[in-house]
């Protein structure tokens, strides 16, 4: 057995090359229960072993605090548990479709096994700190795959957009290994037919991971009888269809169901276990989308899932952002759904984003730059401006704005002079007393007996100059000023107020009204 | 507005007058600021403007080409309307459901909005 201790992305994570152990300890294929204990405080449990204690978990903590705000973020833990797994068997699946054709008993629960963390008390110190970290990974047994769980912490640094809530969600990378062996002219292109099986094999896997029940032999494993009596929930889906009434009936008469019962037989138990148990609609829905893949008659024909690629994706989604798109039946409860816009997220602008960052980097090593974007109105080009601003903060500049509009016609030289006059007291508010004094004496020595005259150009520089406030009121009869001296005041005054250190933003917004006037 | 007004009241009026400069001066003053080259102003600016609504000889680009000149570093952004994935993902963010089942609501909103993303939001 070898263990490599990797760091990745600053958190160390476990590769567990599993394929040795496999061979050397016999899976039955059966309900198997054996824990397979490591020396590294990793423990390898059976998929159907590992649902099963996650079932003995869960319910008592549903029926110890029901109807409590506990209680819906402990159902929750659970789903998400559920989920990081369901992602990994996923991402295996989706992986060994590329090298050989999967037969119906390989994606089943009994091919898998869960690695997760040792405890010393499992029970006690589940109950007191829940958490999806403690899954390291998911091993293929048939295939010898071995998938490790890596989440890199600089990631979700990285998508925390625009300040959002940070909520419980995990950007989470897999590696799986063997690596993909080198020859690509190896790997078998997939035929889509069988694809869409392993979809739909997936999908009855997904249903029994998150209903508790086999689809086939209507018994939870736990041996507790199904819950399709209650149909109360049953009837709507995340769509807020209505469910036919055959469906329901199908749904909760009491026949037996043998083991060849028909595919659009699960599918009415599917949704109607899946809604009993409070089910997340995603989960329902993707579920669905799984199972009707390879159904000649589908009820939402038009997002079938039938690629593996697909599935992955959506899991990725639902573990990356759960509040968002996991949990979210809340908000639409009541019948008034809104669209849950975000705020401060810009779509696909990307590389506009990054072009306009890596040139204010550059300023900051001392130079100055100019960027200018160009647009249909509404296009966001404020909006992308606006977004890289915090960064000038950061940076520990500051940041001087000004829109034109039609009204500034033949004046939009006043206009910048005030953005300008603006800009002393950006410079007061973000420079230390110290920083100040320093650019004080700079303005002071670099403008000698000018100061009046920056002074009549930028009244509010005398709020830097607080000692120089006579000054305000002498002289007031020349106020020629030719545009080179406007020009050389203004360059002055910014080679003083900026620096490395202090760099000055400069966007003026809708140039084309501000020149539209030309004479 | 505001913005200016309280800036305006406090200029000198006077100066209103001599100041009455035609507005490639303002640019021009720009292209001073930014062109003092050994200097060690650190100064970045950012200009955007409606592409629709300007002429190919609008002092705009003639800031451009003089900056160009001066040595600045340039750089001219063009804002495309959203691709089409993107809006998608706008979509399925905002409906809560998955991307791939958005795509038939985003096709229809697409036509209609040509990638406008303040108008989609609408």
């Amino acid at each position: 057995m070898r263990h490599e201790l990797a760091a990745r992305g600053g958190r160390p994570c476990f590769v567990v090359d599993s394929c040795k152990r496999f061979i050397n300890q016999k899976y039955h294929h059966t309900m198997n229960t054996t824990i397979h204990n490591n020396p590294d405080g990793v423990e390898t449990v059976p998929l159907r072993a590992w649902l099963e204690e996650e079932i003995k978990k869960e319910q008592p903590a549903a029926q110890k605090n029901n109807n409590d705000i506990e209680s819906l973020s402990s159902s929750q833990l659970f789903i998400l548990r559920k989920t990081t797994v369901a992602y990994a068997v996923a991402e295996l699946l989706r992986r060994a479709i590329t090298a050989a054709p999967l037969s119906a008993d390989k994606i089943s629960l009994d091919n898998f096994a869960v690695r997760t963390k040792k405890k010393d008390d499992e029970s006690a110190s589940f109950s007191t700190s829940p958490s999806t970290a403690d899954i390291l990974g998911v091993d293929m047994i048939s295939e010898m795959l071995s998938l490790t769980i890596i989440e890199p912490s600089y990631m979700n640094h990285l998508f925390d957009e625009g300040g959002e809530e940070v909520g419980p969600g995990r950007y989470l990378e897999v590696c799986i290994s063997p690596s993909k062996p080198p020859q690509p002219n190896n790997t078998l292109a997939v035929d889509p037919s069988h694809e869409r099986t392993v979809c739909h094999l997936f999908g009855i896997l997904l249903y029994q991971l998150y209903s508790n029940l086999d689809p086939f032999r209507m018994t939870n494993l736990l041996g507790v009888q199904p819950m399709q009596q209650d149909t109360t929930l049953l009837g709507h889906d995340d769509n807020g269809d209505i469910r036919e009434p055959v469906h329901k009936k199908a749904a909760t008469s009491d026949a037996p169901f043998s083991s060849s019962s028909t595919l659009s037989t699960c599918k009415k138990l599917t949704y109607s276990a899946l809604h009993d148990l409070g089910s997340p609609p995603s989960i329902i829905r993707l579920v669905q989308n799984l199972v009707e893949s390879k159904s000649d008659h589908p009820m939402d024909p038009q997002n079938i899932c039938s690629s593996m690629r697909e599935a992955c994706n959506d899991l990725h989604l639902l573990l990356h952002e759960p509040d968002r798109f996991l949990f979210t039946r809340n908000q639409f409860e009541g019948g008034n759904a809104q669209l849950q816009l975000r705020k401060n997220k810009l779509y696909g602008r990307e590389k506009e984003v990054s072009a306009i960052s890596e040139s204010f980097n550059r300023v900051c090593t001392g130079n100055s730059e100019a960027i200018f974007i160009g647009g249909f109105s509404g296009v966001g080009k404020t909006r992308l401006v606006e977004s890289v601003m915090p960064l000038v903060d950061v940076a520990g500049g500051c940041v001087l704005t000004h829109k034109f509009d039609p009204i500034s016609k033949g004046r939009s030289l006043l206009e910048l002079i005030s953005a300008f006059d603006n800009l002393c007291l950006l410079v007061q508010r973000e420079n230390s007393p110290q920083e100040l004094e320093v650019i004080v004496s700079r303005l002071t020595e670099s403008f000698g007996s000018d100061l009046s005259l920056l002074g009549r150009l930028l009244p509010n520089v005398y709020s830097l100059l607080p000692h120089l406030e006579q000054f305000k009121q002498v002289r007031r009869g020349d106020n020629q000023m030719n545009f080179q001296s406007v020009c050389f005041i203004l360059r002055q005054f910014i080679k003083v107020v900026s620096s490395k250190s202090h760099p000055v933003m400069l966007f003026l917004d809708d140039l084309q009204v501000s020149s539209r006037f030309v004479y | 507005m505001k913005l200016l007004s309280g800036n305006f009241s406090s200029l000198q009026y006077p100066c209103l007058h001599t100041l009455q400069w035609s507005d490639s001066t303002a640019l021009g003053v720009i292209h001073h600021i930014l062109s003092d080259k050994g200097s060690d102003i650190s100064c970045f600016f950012v200009g955007s403007y409606r592409s629709n609504e300007v002429s190919s000889d609008h002092p705009i680009f003639s800031l451009m080409k003089d900056l160009e000149a001066s040595k600045v570093s340039t750089q001219k952004l063009m804002l495309e309307g959203v691709k089409y994935e993107d809006m998608n993902t706008l979509i399925s963010d905002a409906l809560c459901t998955f991307p791939r089942t958005t795509w038939r609501l985003t096709n229809i909103i697409y036509e209609k909005t040509q990638g406008s993303k303040s108008k989609s939001c609408d």
